[in-house]
């Protein structure tokens, strides 16, 4: 019988370490091999371990594949569009690209011993599902001035890929006005700018910038990155950003679903830092979105559009062993951009760790989160992010917020107006909605944030103007009057419709207001 | 067996390997590597084409011919 001893005095004292797996080391699928791979504490051959992620592959993908589910415990796969997969050379999407290709694009199927083609009528092979497909890839190179362009290392990836289509998209697009006019047909060039509020609190309207003001593509990016005041808030940025580029760029090629390679890893860390990043309303989209016709957008093109996440559950250990043993190449992340800053690469470590010693805690994590009804209704969309916005959350920040200084010089600057910063005259300035009434709980933290440390590049509590937006952040109203919509009723009269402000709306119904207390 | 005065010695093993990796032939950021005395949460290790999980992980012993691979995970998504 064993006992504690001293284990520097007795090698032998030392605990045994627990074996990283149930049973024996044979196959417990086959049970006639010997093991090659540990998988949640189970064991497989190599001969088993690859036709398992594909049945789990294609577990979560195919029933999402059709418009309708129908009745059929197995109906025929029909897309009603076209396939996007969004490529971005890591090992996820090298995966979910090898899986797809094989799966459903090769064109080769596979025969019996007659030399007919395997599957029924039903089976995949034997019908195009989708129309056509395209790889996408977000070149990010541009948000960091030094950073190394592998556009060209990615075009040679795909090239062993026969028959798919590569898009191009490149991070700074989304300042473009040329790619917006090309996705959605809007000619308007204006460029909206953020103005981060004087006191350094939630912002208080957006600044249409003026032509002359207007930044190349590349320079807004980085001015906007610049402005963020912390690294989780520019992490969540890009990811913003790549994701409603690829969504844009779908919906406007008619695509019926956009499939993104994230593992049951990467989905646990996104889950979890959505939720420490106050994004938990839209928890339920880290799994899956699903874009209607027309929506979000004045775009009007295309269907709907499904993102798709087939590899959620295939652990980035599955991952790797089978771009491994399939020859898949992957080109990872150059060494400036590998590290992923704040809370999602804190929460990255976090998960990666356990999960070496309890490999269940990720399925664990995203079963949970699965569960998880975000508490109050969806009172429209959120103008940066483009996910479900809470109902009264200014209200809430509202009640929660201290607005004073204890420096009395500063107090004095937040109470008093600075026109000597303005680029706009007072009088000629446009009223503006709120922006904080119309960013979901997430988006105003990530433009509002303070960090505990002292940034060298921090912003000070002075009025930050023109710091570019995306070119999907429309104002819905600016307050300038708009075009007045003349209506001629039945009878002959003639209606004049004119867009109220805020101040104006307001001040017709002061009389039924109830006073604060 | 080792005379006497002569320090003990025992047969190569892979944590030997990964010792000798950081030291001698690493050239930057070991730490993304190696982590005290076992590899960085994110890489897998692969003795002959077998996780290292069902081969001892770091006390099994290298013989002449063996392939071991280190893979990162890491590579996002």
């Amino acid at each position: 019988m064993a006992s504690c001893g001293n284990p520097i005095a007795d090698d032998g004292a030392l605990m045994p370490s627990r074996p990283k797996f149930d049973k024996g080391k044979y196959c417990i699928k086959c049970k006639l091999n010997l093991g090659n791979i540990v998988i949640r504490h189970a064991v497989y051959c190599r001969d088993c371990f690859i036709p398992l992620v594909t049945v789990k592959f294609r577990r979560a993908l195919e029933p999402h594949v059709n418009a309708n589910t129908g009745t059929s415990k197995r109906p025929k796969l029909k897309a009603s569009g076209s396939l996007i997969l969004g490529f971005s050379g890591g090992l996820g999407s090298a995966v979910l690209l090898d899986l797809v290709y094989k799966s459903y694009l090769a064109g080769h199927p596979p025969t019996d011993e007659n030399g007919d083609p395997r599957g029924g009528i039903n089976h995949p092979r034997n019908a195009n599902v989708w129309t056509t497909c395209a790889v996408c890839y977000v070149e990010v190179s541009g948000a960091f001035p030094e950073a190394h362009d592998s556009t060209e290392e990615i075009r040679s990836t795909l090239a062993s890929y026969a028959n798919l289509e590569f898009i191009l998209l490149r991070l700074e697009d989304a300042f473009d006005a040329s790619w917006w006019c090309r996705v959605t047909g809007s000619s308007d060039m204006s460029q909206l700018a953020l103005e981060l509020g004087k006191d350094g609190l939630p912002t208080e309207g957006l600044i249409l910038a003026r032509s002359s003001n207007t930044l190349p593509p590349k320079d807004a990016l980085r001015a906007f990155l610049t402005a963020l005041p912390t690294s989780t808030a520019v992490s969540r940025a890009i990811q913003i950003l790549i994701r409603l580029l690829l969504l844009f760029t779908a919906q406007s090629r008619g695509a019926s679903h956009l499939l993104l390679g994230s593992s049951l890893t990467t989905l646990a860390v996104s889950l979890i830092s959505c939720v420490a990043q106050g994004g938990g309303h839209a928890i339920r989209e880290e799994f899956q979105e699903h874009w209607p016709p027309g929506s979000s957008s004045r775009i009007g093109l295309g269907g709907s559009v499904r993102v798709v996440r087939p590899l959620r559950d295939v652990t980035i250990k599955e991952c790797t062993a089978f771009a491994w043993w399939n020859g898949i190449r992957v080109l990872g992340r150059p060494g400036l951009m590998r590290a992923i800053a704040g809370i999602p690469g804190l929460t990255k470590d976090f998960v990666v760790r356990l999960e070496k010693d309890y490999p269940s805690t990720v399925s664990t994590i995203a079963r949970t989160c699965a569960k998880l009804e975000p508490k109050g209704v969806s009172v429209g969309e959120c103008w940066f992010c483009r996910r479900h916005l809470q109902g009264g959350l200014a209200d809430w920040k509202a009640r929660i917020s201290i607005r004073s200084h204890p420096d009395p010089k500063v107090a004095a600057q937040l109470t008093s107006p600075s026109p000597t910063l303005c680029s706009v005259p007072p009088e000629q300035a446009p009223q503006l909605p709120s922006l904080d009434t119309h960013l979901c709980y997430s988006c105003v933290t990530m433009f509002t944030s303070r960090s505990s440390r002292k940034l060298s590049s921090a912003p000070s509590l002075v009025h930050r103007l023109d710091t570019p937006l995306p070119r999907w952040v429309e104002s819905k109203s600016t307050g300038v009057p708009s075009q007045e919509a003349v209506l001629v009723s039945d009878n002959g009269e003639l209606w004049v419709r004119n867009q109220q402000s805020e101040g104006e709306s307001r001040k017709s119904i002061t009389d039924f207001l109830l006073p604060d207390h | 067996t080792n005379g006497p005065g002569e320090a003990k010695t025992k047969p190569l093993d892979v944590q030997y390997l990964m010792h000798y990796l950081r030291s001698r032939l690493l050239t930057e950021r070991p730490e993304l590597f190696m982590e005290g005395d076992t590899v960085r949460p994110g890489i897998l290790v692969l003795i002959n084409d077998t996780d290292w999980e069902l081969e001892g992980e770091g006390a099994y012993e290298i013989s002449d011919g063996d392939e071991i691979v280190f893979i990162s995970t890491l590579h996002g998504g």
